[in-house]
């Protein structure tokens, strides 16, 4: 499977400011990928940079097989980009914009369309400057979505929707996985964990990892080891670096492990050989995130490219 | 194409009201603006109204590009069309459109009805007309663009507006603080309108392939900032010295600093500058061939006192023109007030660099004046007019009238005889100037002019005399033959001899 995306040593600085740093990542045709991390992370600038919305300071990107400076033109005829932020032809009511973008693309399905207004209950006659944050990011996806892209772009779109139009958005998202690839930004991770099959964590500029959904819920387990008597437990001298926020309270040990594997259980009862129990929880995206951001120690974590990991 | 004109659709629906605005304004000039012609009834009760109108043309036109460049503003990250398959030729070709459809076609037509309105036929100056159309693309179109461009929306704009206003302020300001300074003559005039234009015209494209704001802001700047440093620091002696090379007398013409000074008979009003000081210089005329004349542009003049002590002015601008047989002239020019109250009482010797036109008169019309209106060659368009009857007013087509000389000869009774006695004094004038450019640049395609009579007999210079219908009245075009530089040195002469009479 070729890829949608790629990036290499993608960096962007604002004087002295890095904004991205050194950012590699593939993301192969077909995926909905989730971009998370905190306001602030780098998200937009990652997006705005593979837009061609502005040049990066280093590094490459393509997009769609095109270099990201050549993106443009009729390159956006196979990419929809949808913004939290993005300004839009306010003077036009929903009808007009979507007369006025209409001629713009080749392979805009007019059935689509209609399909998409109907679904998004859409007042046409209603201008854009007088709807709800919500009705104008429907808006805006219909006015994307009828092309019918080949790579879908959103920044951050379900930012400060009610769970109503949230939940349209992403079930209308759902219905185009597979035939298009969803590249979406966002710094709450539920609503991203239901439907996204790939997923990478930016934190200060820097990916910290960037992989498939799956194998990531695979690699991360909850641990907690409960020795057989009460004691002062220690952290054994050789624990792995891959175990992110220990605590050890009593006869309890509980630790987050980031490289969960078949050989785990076996290597935790040869560390742990007065166990009386050591249970092995899967991890929401969620709490995974937070083990992260919690753990201090994330630059030690390994970091698993798409074609490494997918 | 067909994109920008779906682009263009758009604009014209999201923009009618501008549209409105500005075809309103550009009507109104066409109706109000013949009215300062003084043939058709008057505005006199409001006088500045025309003015006003016609100051309204290109504020309509930059709110109206303004809008349309904005409407796909070319400053920011956040912007719809910049994420959409828009092709940038396309896109510059729409607003290209946009402003060739309700700026250019109403301009263009209404300069085709001034020129009507005022008795001219407008395809008789197509080439004029298309040639102000350049012009005004260089010197008013583009530059709003540009400002459109780099700015995101009409309040920026307005503040870069500003920003430029108190530029030109303060370059004015230390224009101020030179003395003499001015050089008025039109060398450099291409190369000043094509290396601007030439900005202006990457700044777009950059703007509009690119979207490199701060790039296209820089050149701006720099443009601005090398037309001030140049206006004001320029290298004035190279850029006389290639329009007037220094003359090796081919010319014939001879001038030497006359001994009488000439001052007593001379009034001048003082000079604006407390800094400076006017005094005249006599100059005795000899060797200007028939069927030619000699007009003086610039002049500069160097004063050395005894000891050593130099003061040079800058080019100053004079409109002198001499004749042939003339044989006295004098040239009034500033000088440093310092300089002056210092050496006044001293001998100074003046050395005077004039930059001079040699014209060559062409074949002369001569009429009967009318009493309306008559048609001069070039196709300007004259009446007899003024308070006293006695100069001549004239409507041009999209430029000022070829550069003429016009004689006539008084009458001393009033015009009510049959036939003018033409005993009075003889009269002479200029009208038009040497360009020789098809238009130039103005909202109007129809200019003023008028010929004020010098009268050269002064035996009977304060009777009332009257130029009447029927008087001969001949027309000497001039054409420019050569620009020259000569130099003439004075013999010690004392300053305060040079003053003229204050009004």
């Amino acid at each position: 499977m070729s890829a949608a995306i790629e990036t290499h040593s993608l960096t962007k600085h604002y004087r002295r400011t890095v904004a991205l740093d050194r950012v590699t990542l593939e993301i192969p045709e077909g995926a909905v990928y989730a971009l998370v991390g905190a306001n602030g992370a780098g998200k937009t600038t990652l997006i705005r940079l593979l837009m061609n919305i502005f040049p990066p300071s280093a590094g490459s990107a393509t997009v769609l097989g095109v270099a990201s400076g050549e993106v443009g033109g009729h390159v956006f005829e196979r990419i929809a980009y949808v913004s939290e932020n993005q300004e839009m032809l306010d003077a036009l009511t929903i009808g007009g914009l979507l007369d006025y973008v209409r001629p713009f693309y080749p392979r805009w399905d007019s059935k689509l369309e209609a399909q998409l207004v109907r679904q998004f209950d859409l007042p046409l006659q209603r201008k854009l400057k007088h709807l709800s944050r919500g009705m104008r990011m429907k808006a805006a996806l219909a006015s994307v979505l009828a092309y019918r892209p080949a790579l879908i772009m959103l920044d951050e779109p379900f930012s400060g929707l009610d769970p109503l139009v949230r939940d349209e958005l992403i079930e209308s998202l759902r219905e185009r996985s597979g035939e298009t690839t969803i590249f979406l930004s966002s710094h709450d991770m539920s609503e991203v964990e239901s439907f996204a099959t790939h997923v990478g964590f930016l934190e200060q500029g820097r990916l910290l990892f960037s992989e498939r959904m799956s194998v990531l819920a695979d690699r991360f387990r909850e641990v907690e080891v409960t020795m057989s008597a009460p004691a002062n437990m220690e952290m054994p001298r050789d624990a792995p670096a891959t175990w992110l926020n220990t605590q050890c309270s009593g006869a309890t040990v509980r630790f987050v492990d980031s490289q969960f594997s078949g050989e785990t259980p076996a290597a935790l009862t040869a560390l742990f050989p007065d166990a009386a129990k050591i249970s092995m929880q899967p991890m929401t995206l969620r709490s995974i995130f937070v083990a992260i951001a919690r753990s201090g120690r994330t630059q030690k974590i390994e970091i698993a490219s798409e074609g490494e990991a997918g | 194409m067909k994109q920008a004109l779906h682009i263009f659709g758009k604009d014209v629906r999201l923009y009618w009201i501008e549209i409105l605005a500005t075809l309103t304004v550009t009507a109104l000039f066409v109706w109000i603006y013949p009215l300062g012609w003084g043939d058709l009834v008057g505005v006199s009760v409001w006088p500045w109204v025309p003015g006003a109108v016609t100051g309204l043309v290109p504020v309509s036109w930059l709110v109206l590009i303004t809008r349309v460049i904005h409407a796909e503003s070319l400053v920011g990250e956040r912007q719809f069309w910049i994420t959409r398959p828009y092709r940038w030729p396309q896109l510059l070709g729409a607003k290209a459109l946009f402003i060739a459809a309700f700026i250019y076609v109403p301009f263009f037509l209404a300069q085709c009805m001034l020129l009507r309105e005022a008795g001219m036929h407008p395809l008789a100056h197509l080439s004029g007309l298309f040639f102000n159309m350049l012009l005004t693309t260089g010197i008013a179109v583009l530059p709003m663009a540009c400002l459109a461009a780099v700015t995101s929306n009409f309040a920026k704009m307005l503040l870069g507006l500003l920003c430029l206003i108190l530029f030109v302020a303060g370059v004015a300001y230390l224009s101020s603080l030179l003395l003499s300074s001015s050089t008025t003559n039109s060398f450099g005039d291409v190369l000043g309108f094509i290396g601007p234009v030439s900005i202006f015209v990457a700044v777009l494209i950059i703007q509009y392939a690119r979207r490199r704001t701060m790039l296209a802001r820089a050149l701006l700047t720099a443009l601005a900032v090398t037309i001030s440093v140049m206006g004001l620091f320029g290298p004035e002696d190279f850029a006389m010295g290639t329009t007037y090379p220094v003359s090796t007398d081919a010319t014939g013409l001879h001038l030497v600093f006359r001994q009488a000074p000439a001052a007593a008979s001379v009034t001048t009003s003082d000079s604006v500058d407390p800094r400076e000081f006017t005094v005249v210089f006599p100059v005795a005329i000899s060797g200007i061939a028939p069927d030619t004349a000699v007009k003086v542009d610039n002049v500069r003049v160097g004063l050395t006192a005894a000891g050593g002590v130099r003061w040079t002015s800058h080019w100053q601008g004079v409109y002198l023109t001499w004749l042939p047989g003339q044989t006295n002239g004098t040239v009034a020019l500033k000088i440093s007030r310092a300089f002056y109250e210092r050496m006044k009482d001293k001998s100074v010797t003046v050395e005077m660099s004039l930059a001079l036109t040699m014209l060559k008169s062409g074949s002369v019309t001569q009429l009967m004046l009318p009493e309306y209106r008559f048609e001069l060659p070039g196709g300007s368009v004259c009446r007899n007019s003024g308070v006293w009857g006695n100069d001549i007013s004239c409507l041009s087509p999209m430029r000022q009238p070829p550069l003429m000389l016009v004689t006539t000869r008084f009458t001393t009774e009033d015009c009510s005889a049959a036939v003018p006695s033409n005993d009075g004094d003889r009269g002479i004038g200029w009208i038009g100037t040497l360009d020789t450019q098809p238009a130039e640049f103005g909202l109007t395609s129809v200019w003023g002019s008028s010929v004020y009579f010098e009268r050269l007999s002064s035996a009977r210079s304060s009777e009332r005399q009257h130029l009447c219908p029927g008087s001969q009245i001949s027309f000497a075009p001039y054409t420019a033959v050569s620009r020259s530089q000569q130099k003439i040195m004075s013999q010690p002469l004392n300053l305060k001899s040079l003053v003229p009479s204050r009004f």
